[in-house]
């Protein structure tokens, strides 16, 4: 079935009546610092909203809507001798638009994280359940996009419920999932009668060899290597925040009196404070043991655990690190710093 | 001897390749191309068979400044290349006794103004940026340039002087509400030199974890006061920003007061002057008080 694209608008105010529409829309249409230069993330849909999908990939991955940077986990309050705790209820319900391959790929990851190996985190459990992905096919690739290196295939987004191709002056809607199948029936009125047509070719500006990166990592733990890339790190967070998978977080608790909350937040192996431990004890005190975790974390120790990359090769970090670090040019690095020793 | 960029690129590998062979430095600070056209990343360059890595050219955007500062008890030399913005930025961590200027070894590059590679335009920063020609260094490659600013920097603050209070509340609140706390304009800023910063002291709880619009503000107008008139304009902040906000917006309106009260006043143009904040005068305007 095809969506024409001029009924899009009319689709989207529909779902908007019947859940929270998460959609890629720029948040500074005036442009940035810089003039001209949009920050586009998924954000609730409302008539009029500045929909894009056209954007590749978005500043803001679509993290945020199953793991919010700032998560309230439960608030309590004394009275007297009583203590009441109030835990946090998600009643989820919201629908992930337009999600690309690399995107739909580290929302996987986001699972196996959250949801398997004996502990079911309850907060991101309630998320997704009440999320429905609405996957995009790729008909462009930017500079820095490198998801095929990782077997990832543009077209089709991995585990998505409903997956848009598109087909010139329309989409073609597939249910892929039977939570698609029943959502996809409510689209009916806004679909027409067509046939799948076949995904774009799509030019990358670069493929890499990746199927003995975790092996090869494993033997340059200690390799100097890691001192100079290290050296021009910053130390910030961009890297990790502008990420559809990395997933770590800090907890904290705001305390007023006799009364407060805890909540959760992004953390990023980077940040100086990630690994400080009571008593002030830091097992990675230097820049380098941190960006070093960051890219064996990415790229080893999460297949070790799962099987897979935790690098979807969106290159959200490539095009945002301040100072050009590219995991991409780590990558190679890697076989080659490998291949001389 | 003529600017251009080709040139003053083949020099500097010439003397990088002298330096780092007769070990007047250990390693020299300086660019890399990227994977991508105009795309470009500090480079460490240690070995003079390497030096054909080091390039110049109109998309050196990054601002070296702060690396010395993470080996400043390296037992031999570094080498920075430095432009106006990183010379100011040298001097900075010299007043405030960061590193030892014999740690240092300086090749200076008068610099026009460096390019956004996406749009071909050159980057904000370098048309407010008042002093092009470096500072301080130990040996100059090219001939001086103009200095001064291709606009006027205080533009944009005296357009936000002009709105009501309500209104500039609103705009900053939209600023900060976007803000994602990755801190990299404080990991990027030469001015950002405490051996802790105040957002990492979580046992004295000055700075919340929560992204929330209070607590971006409490960032955002922290750092504001902390870096003060010591503020460099090297406008870094605004361009390593993932979500582009504009920051030098309040950079700037704090030097635009220092100004008005103290007289006109660049932070790093040595490494001596006193700053208008770090002492006081008799005649001192004290209106507060």
């Amino acid at each position: 079935m095809i969506l024409k694209k001029e009924k899009l608008g009319s689709l989207l105010d529909m779902l908007a009546g019947t859940a929270t529409v998460l959609v890629p829309t720029a948040f500074n249409a005036e442009g940035g610092s810089e003039g001209g230069e949009k920050a586009t993330g998924f954000l609730p849909y409302q008539a009029g909203s500045a929909v894009d999908l056209g954007t590749v990939k978005t500043t803001r991955s679509p993290k945020d809507a199953l793991l919010p940077q700032t998560e309230t986990l439960y608030s309590y309050e004394q009275r007297g001798e009583d203590v009441t705790l109030t835990e946090t209820v998600n009643n989820t319900n919201q629908i992930l638009f337009g999600v690309r391959s690399c995107d739909a790929y580290s929302i996987a990851c986001l699972d196996e994280v959250f949801l398997t190996r004996t502990f079911v985190d309850t907060l991101y459990y309630e998320r997704r359940l009440g999320t429905l992905i609405v996957g995009l096919g790729c008909t462009a690739t930017e500079r820095s996009c490198f998801c095929t290196s990782f077997e990832l295939d543009p077209a089709v987004a991995p585990g998505v419920d409903i997956q848009l191709t598109d087909a010139g002056d329309g989409y073609f809607a597939e249910a892929l999932t039977t939570k698609g199948t029943e959502a996809l029936d409510a689209w009916k009125p806004f679909l027409t009668e067509g046939t799948k047509p076949t995904p774009a070719e799509l030019e990358f500006t670069f493929k890499l060899d990746t199927a003995k990166l975790g092996e090869q990592l494993k033997t340059m733990f200690e390799d100097p290597y890691w001192q100079d890339l290290s050296m021009k790190c910053l130390g910030c967070g961009t890297c990790a925040f502008v990420c559809p998978s990395c997933y770590c977080f800090d907890m904290s608790q705001n305390n007023k009196g006799s009364e407060g909350y805890r909540f959760r937040t992004w953390d990023s192996c980077t940040f100086v404070d990630y690994s400080m431990m009571a008593g002030f004890h830091n097992p990675r005190p230097t820049k380098m043991k941190r960006l070093r975790n960051r890219f064996m974390h990415k790229l080893c120790f999460y297949q070790e655990r799962y099987g897979n990359s935790l690098c979807c090769g969106c290159g959200r970090c490539i095009e945002l690190c301040p100072v050009g670090i590219d995991i991409s040019r780590v990558i190679e690095d890697v076989e080659r710093v490998v291949a001389h020793d | 001897m003529s600017n251009t960029l080709a040139s003053v690129q083949e020099t500097l590998r010439q003397r990088a390749r002298t330096l780092l062979e007769d070990g007047t430095i250990t390693y020299l600070i300086g660019w890399e191309a990227g994977r991508f056209e105009g795309q470009t990343t500090p480079l460490i360059l240690r070995k003079a068979a390497d030096v054909d890595r080091l390039i110049y050219n109109e998309f050196c955007v990054h601002i070296l400044a702060k690396y010395p500062l993470s080996d400043k008890n390296i037992e031999g030399t570094i080498g920075v290349v430095v432009r106006g913005c990183d010379s100011r930025g040298i001097n900075l961590a010299l007043k405030d006794g960061q590193i030892k200027r014999d740690k240092l070894y300086l090749i200076g590059i008068p610099c026009e103004g460096m390019k956004d590679a996406r749009t071909g335009q050159e980057l904000k920063k370098c048309l407010q940026c008042t002093h092009r020609n470096p500072v301080v260094y130990d040996e100059l490659i090219g001939d001086a340039v103009e200095d001064g600013a291709k606009v006027d920097r205080f533009a944009e603050v005296a357009q936000l002087e002009s709105l009501s209070v309500d209104e500039r509340y609103d705009y900053w609140a939209a600023i900060f509400s976007r803000c994602i706390r990755c801190k990299a304009c404080r990991d990027t800023c030469p001015s950002c030199t405490c051996r802790e910063c105040f957002t990492d002291q979580a046992a004295m709880g000055w700075q919340g974890k929560e992204t929330s619009l209070a607590e971006n503000q409490n960032y955002g107008i922290t750092r504001m006061f902390h870096i003060g008139e010591r503020c460099i304009e090297c406008g870094e902040c605004e361009r390593v920003c993932p979500v582009r906000l504009p920051l030098m917006q309040l950079n700037r309106k704090i030097i635009k007061d220092a100004y008005e009260l103290f007289g006109e006043f660049y932070a790093g143009i040595d490494d001596c002057t006193p700053h208008p904040l770090d002492h006081y005068l008799l005649d001192d305007v004290e209106e507060f008080m």
